[in-house]
């Protein structure tokens, strides 16, 4: 008899411990990574392009503008913090009396990822640097031509009255990408 | 008589125990042991890359140890399950998957099947990833030093700059 009732409290409490799921068995490890901030910039492909204005064939009629130069890609890798943004921005060397260098990119295309960077409208480069791309997160672009933003550069008269003749003038653009 | 009589009752009292707690004791138990990995990143030299997407870890990086506990007429398996949480930060873009690289050591009549593949883990819900098994009428049976891998996938300069950790918890259950 008091065996039975043992076991009866045995059943009662078994069905208890059922009841509130009493933890199974385990045990843990822990994996770890840590991915810093990045910023990377380049132009691609490598090397310089030659632009020339071509001289009038007939009094009176104005230069004639060289095809814009669309050869230069821009590629980059962006790691930021949460709601981190960085812009790139542009400058030229030297200015080039009487003529303006324009620069604008093209929406990123190819390969690549993440929260690319939105281009601004057509910037003339002057000695300081002005932003012509923003909003770049976590990004990149792939690499080499054909990747990133396509960048048009161009050059035209802005003041006849400035222009001076020139030969094998070299003008060097620098690209930087900032923020955080 | 007697005795026989106080053996079957010992039985029975083990297998209610076991069937109605679920229990840590001896009626199933679970080892984790090995180490903590921390992911190692390949750095990127060339602008417009990305990370290497995903990295693997040492084929015996964890290894698991455990115990079941068949009965007369109920099926000697135990499955072993996981999940990860965060520790204290992670990024579910970051996908953590699991597989056994071996069996470890097995008594006799244990088998062990499933998870030879990688199977990606849940946050907070365990996900099945292999099974004991041994069809002895009575028997507490037995794995160790089960081999387990790990790969973390999606690594990527889009996932935003931190530190994440988070822990693997492996469960054990009837």
């Amino acid at each position: 008899m008091k065996r039975g009732l043992n076991l009866f409290l045995i059943i009662c409490s078994q069905f208890i411990m059922i009841f509130y799921g009493l933890a199974q068995t385990s045990g843990s490890k822990n994996i770890s990574i840590t991915l810093p901030t990045v910023v990377l910039l380049d132009v691609e492909p490598a090397g310089t392009i030659s632009m020339s204005f071509t001289a009038p064939t007939e009094a009176g009629l104005p230069l004639t503008n060289p095809t814009p130069n669309t050869t230069k890609w821009l590629n980059y890798t962006s790691a930021v913090t949460t709601g981190g943004s960085r812009t790139i921005s542009a400058k030229v060397s030297e200015l080039i009396p009487g003529v303006d260098i324009k620069l604008k990119a093209s929406a990123a295309s190819g390969a690549g990822g993440g929260t690319r960077g939105t281009p601004g409208a057509e910037i003339i480069l002057t000695t300081s640097s002005t932003v012509f791309i923003s909003g770049v997160g976590g990004a990149f672009t792939g690499t080499g031509a054909n990747n990133g933003h396509q960048l048009t550069i161009s050059l035209v008269p802005n003041n006849y009255a400035n222009l001076m003749s020139q030969t094998n003038k070299q003008i060097q653009i620098t690209y930087t990408i900032s923020g955080t | 008589m007697k005795k026989v009589e106080n053996t079957v009752s010992a039985l029975l009292l083990v297998m209610l125990v076991c069937i109605g707690s679920q229990s840590k004791s001896w009626c199933q138990s679970l080892t984790v042991s090995g180490s903590n990995w921390t992911v190692p990143l390949t750095y990127i030299t060339e602008a417009g890359k990305d990370y290497v997407n995903s990295q693997e870890s040492a084929t015996n990086q964890i290894l698991l140890s455990g115990s079941g506990t068949a009965f007369l007429w109920i099926d000697g398996t135990v499955k072993i399950s996981a999940h990860y949480t965060a520790d204290p930060k992670w990024n579910n873009n970051l996908l953590i998957a699991v597989k056994r690289t071996g069996n470890g050591t097995l008594n006799s009549g244990t088998t062990i099947s499933g998870n030879t593949n990688y199977i990606n883990i849940l946050n907070g819900s365990d996900l099945e990833l292999f099974t004991v098994h041994n069809g002895c009428g009575f028997c507490t049976y037995t794995f160790s030093n089960t081999p387990m891998q790990l790969q973390l996938s999606g690594i990527s300069v889009t996932v935003p700059s931190d530190a994440y950790s988070a822990k693997i918890v492996f469960t054990i259950s009837y």
